[in-house]
């Protein structure tokens, strides 16, 4: 129950106050509903997605425009994102290689110049559900740490891998690819490329699916500062009351 | 339920089209019927003779204290958890943003333990500013009719039984204002509930049975109170005269935006109402019995229309209009044999209002429950609003135009169909609306025009198709304009349903959200629709209903329409 620490949220609550706080942020001009569950799914399994929120606030205060997408062929796709971070065009480019995938067998989109890129997990969910397969790779420059999401066959949730060493691709020092596909080998072979059969997961599929029940079953915990500084941004749609606004909402 | 299932049960032909279904001014006029969650809820309490025991009753003699309940299933055990205090008549509102309440009570997992309890003694009373943990699943509060139960108490501490034309006006002791579940203020979320908890696995289960509980407390209350006023005198409230007390209801602005962002849900709800009316229509045969079931249900209804109290005049036109239209259905049910029911509906499709028609068709679904009741169990859905990136922009043209020519058909230049706004007000979020060219706060509007958003997307994807060509993909275009993610992922979702979205422009300077309040309403199973405003309803919830005394007795599940004792 209270504690002065920490709160538990239920994902509702969570899912709730995230919509409200992109709601906030960009109104309607992005899918704050989608955006709001990929984040929960990211807490939920384990992945502080509350983290990766708070620090991009200073990027997300402001709409990214200004990103921009080429076609490198008709199933491979190439996203600039001038650095920006990568939580509120995530969905959306993802969309871009699942639905190639489901129209010609594989999917490609290498975005570059960004960062957030954990949030891209939540494609891995949909590709899931589509009965695709998929992984997300990139490196990450300041850790020199490359990463490696990959949803194999059966599963509905993705391995999580963790390289201490180097594989720069076209994606840059700090870019990703995600690939999807409707044959488990076309992404087992970009996986391979610098994934080596021995290197057990840093979290496996189950470790997230255990984790989400645990979330299911007890909350999840958000420090008290934390909340506040979510509610005071999801609190600038709040409206003014008058008098006027009280009349006929009930007595 | 899939397409492939009704035209697998031969239903089709008997299927209302969506266009007549879900239009919100007849969905204004449903009335609660056999698969209403607390008359589904009540059947399965009766059925599976749940055991609910006062375990703490720790009350001074006005009747404030504390309540323990323990609920023994089949399955498990839950405690309900009952906090009464002595309010001041100034703290005492039936709005969201009160503070204070007659009585609040949490419905949770297990056996409490005195530091349970303690904990919950410390929270659950301050309802929205108080934190439970995921044991609890239901958090509610409710205000006292002061004037009616004390009314109540007196008399039964005189010896008398409650006045029933008292009663019949006002029909509760207790209103509830506020029930809260799903994940609310640190409770289980509602994956946890159904999972967990297969006692409570249809949608509102527990919040039912929490506003069940709730009456069922009151009752006792004032039996208890009214023996300790005068122990020499007093006599208990008869169960006949229990049955026929509610609990009272308040339901406004926040029940609205449920409707509309859940359109899955909803258009389950409505497509089991509609399957169980297209089987009593294909397959409910039309014999003596049932003719003279029809008959008594349509007086009792006459009488029960009679009954309503209210002083809204549009309301108590509307009620008498339906009590004229199915007085003139009897009269001319009564002048031939009927051996379709299909001849009544299309009686009632040219000559009666839409009032009457809802009404008539709720009185066919009571008359075969055996026929029915199978279908409670496929009321919740797992609501998944997927993006078909590769749809193309043609397609997505087509199924707007399709599917959403209710929408497209909205004259959005004209001010008028935009007039309002809905907005979270900074007092406890409660859900508003304000005059769009007149008010501030349209930047923070919510999410609810639907068909203004349908209109803008559908807008800017001609433009798209045009630059771009038919074959674009969906996918692309939402990722040049992002904010049409939404609502195409949303369109391409409901097309997929038998009767898609609510038909209204929820914006609209006119628009009625006491629709939509009735609407819900009717699906948990409440009656007497008592409007205060277009924006909020007064209603009596579980009026006729079994108690929990009644746990064990052989009880028909016949409280449909209920009417004072006096009468039945």
């Amino acid at each position: 129950m209270t504690s002065t620490a920490e709160l538990y949220l239920s994902l509702n609550e969570l899912r709730a106050l995230m919509r409200r706080t992109y709601e906030a942020l960009y109104h309607h001009g992005y899918d704050f509903a989608v955006m709001a569950r990929s984040c929960l799914w990211l807490e939920a399994h384990g992945l502080d997605g509350i983290g990766l929120i708070l620090r991009s606030l200073p990027d997300l205060e402001t709409p990214c425009r200004d990103i921009e997408l080429f076609d490198l062929t008709p199933n491979h796709f190439k996203v600039e994102g001038r650095g920006r971070c990568l939580i509120p065009f995530v969905n959306a480019a993802a969309d871009l290689a699942i639905a190639a995938a489901q129209d010609s067998g594989i999917g490609t989109i290498d975005i570059l110049n960004v960062f957030g890129r954990l949030n891209i997990f939540s494609a891995l969910k949909k590709s899931a559900r589509l009965n695709l397969y998929a992984a997300a790779i990139w490196y990450d420059a300041g850790e020199k740490r490359t990463h490696i999401l990959w949803l194999k066959s059966s599963k509905e949730l993705p391995d999580y891998y963790i390289l201490n060493e180097t594989h720069q691709g076209p994606w840059g020092e700090s870019g990703l690819r995600f690939v999807c596909a409707e044959s488990a080998e076309t992404v087992t072979q970009n996986v391979r490329a610098v994934l080596s059969e021995d290197v057990v997961p840093h979290k496996t599929g189950a470790q997230f699916s255990a984790a989400y029940e645990g979330a299911l079953e007890g909350g999840i915990a958000v420090s008290r500062e934390t909340y506040a500084q979510l509610n005071e941004i999801a609190d600038r749609l709040l409206v003014p009351a008058t008098d006027a606004s009280r009349m006929g909402a009930g007595e | 339920m899939s397409l492939q299932a009704l035209t697998a049960e031969g239903l089709t032909a008997f299927m209302r089209p969506a266009a007549t279904v879900m239009e919100a001014s007849r969905l204004g006029c449903l009335y609660p019927y056999p698969l209403s969650f607390m008359r589904s809820l009540l059947r399965r309490v009766m059925k599976q003779n749940w055991q609910i025991t006062p375990e703490i009753l720790s009350l001074n003699d006005g009747g404030y204290g504390h309540a323990v309940y323990e609920i023994k299933t089949a399955r498990a055990v839950f405690s309900y958890v009952i906090f009464a205090k002595n309010l001041e008549a100034s703290s005492r509102s039936d709005r969201v943003i009160a503070e204070d309440w007659d009585m609040t009570v949490t419905l949770c997992e297990g056996k409490l333990d005195e530091l349970r309890l303690a904990k919950l003694k410390a929270n659950v009373p301050l309802q929205e500013k108080g934190r439970v943990d995921t044991s609890c699943f239901v958090l509610s509060r409710a205000n006292k009719s002061v004037r009616n139960f004390e009314a109540v108490v007196a008399r039964l501490a005189a010896g008398e039984q409650p006045d029933l034309d008292e009663m019949a006006k006002v029909g509760y002791l207790y209103r509830t204002t506020a029930v809260y579940g799903s994940g609310k203020f640190g409770m289980a979320d509602w994956d946890k509930v159904k999972s967990r908890w297969p006692d409570f696995c249809s949608p509102f289960d527990a919040e039912m049975f929490s506003c069940w509980m709730i009456r069922h407390f009151s009752l006792a209350q004032a039996d208890y109170v009214a023996a300790r006023r005068a122990p020499e005198t007093a006599v208990k409230m008869d169960d006949k005269i229990k049955r026929y007390v509610g609990i009272g209801n308040a339901t406004g602005l926040g029940m609205a935006p449920y409707l509309i962002n859940h359109p899955l849900l909803i258009n389950n709800w409505i497509e089991v109402r509609e399957t169980a009316l297209a089987r009593v229509l294909s397959s409910g045969v039309a014999d003596d019995s049932s003719r003279g079931n029809f008959k008594c249900l349509i007086l009792k209804a006459m009488q029960h229309l009679d009954e309503i109290s209210t002083d809204n005049e549009d309301q108590n036109k509307l009620n008498a209009n339906a009590r004229k239209d199915i007085g003139e259905a009897l009269e001319w049910f009564e002048g031939r044999t009927v051996s379709n029911w299909n001849e009544v509906i299309d009686y009632a499709t040219s000559n009666l209002s839409i009032e009457a028609q809802e009404l008539l068709n709720v009185i066919l679904l009571e008359l075969y429950p055996d026929l029915i009741t199978d279908l409670e169990s496929r009321l919740s859905v797992d609501e998944v609003y997927s993006l078909k990136g590769n749809m193309k922009a043609k397609a997505l043209k087509s199924l707007i135009e399709t599917h959403y020519d209710w929408a497209l058909n909205i004259d959005y230049s004209d001010p008028k169909t935009q007039g309002i706004f809905w907005y979270r007000s900074e007092e406890k979020m409660e859900p508003r609306l304000g005059q769009r060219f007149e008010e501030p706060g349209a930047g923070s509007e919510m999410l609810l025009g639907i068909g203004w958003y349908v209109c803008e997307c559908y807008r800017e994807l001609l433009a798209y198709i045009e630059a771009q060509g038919p074959e674009a993909l969906t996918a692309r275009f939402v990722f040049e304009h992002p904010q049409h993610r939404y609502i195409s992922r949303r369109m391409q979702t409901m097309a997929k349903t038998r009767y898609g979205e609510i038909r209204i422009n929820a914006i609209d300077l006119d628009v009625l959200p006491i629709q939509l309040l009735r609407c819900k309403l009717s699906f948990f199973g409440v009656g007497k629709f008592d409007p205060r405003s277009r924006m909020w309803v007064r209603n009596t919830m579980f009026q006729g209903a079994p108690l929990v005394s009644d746990i064990g007795k052989n009880m028909d599940d016949t409280w449909c329409f209920p009417i004072r004792p006096d009468a039945a």
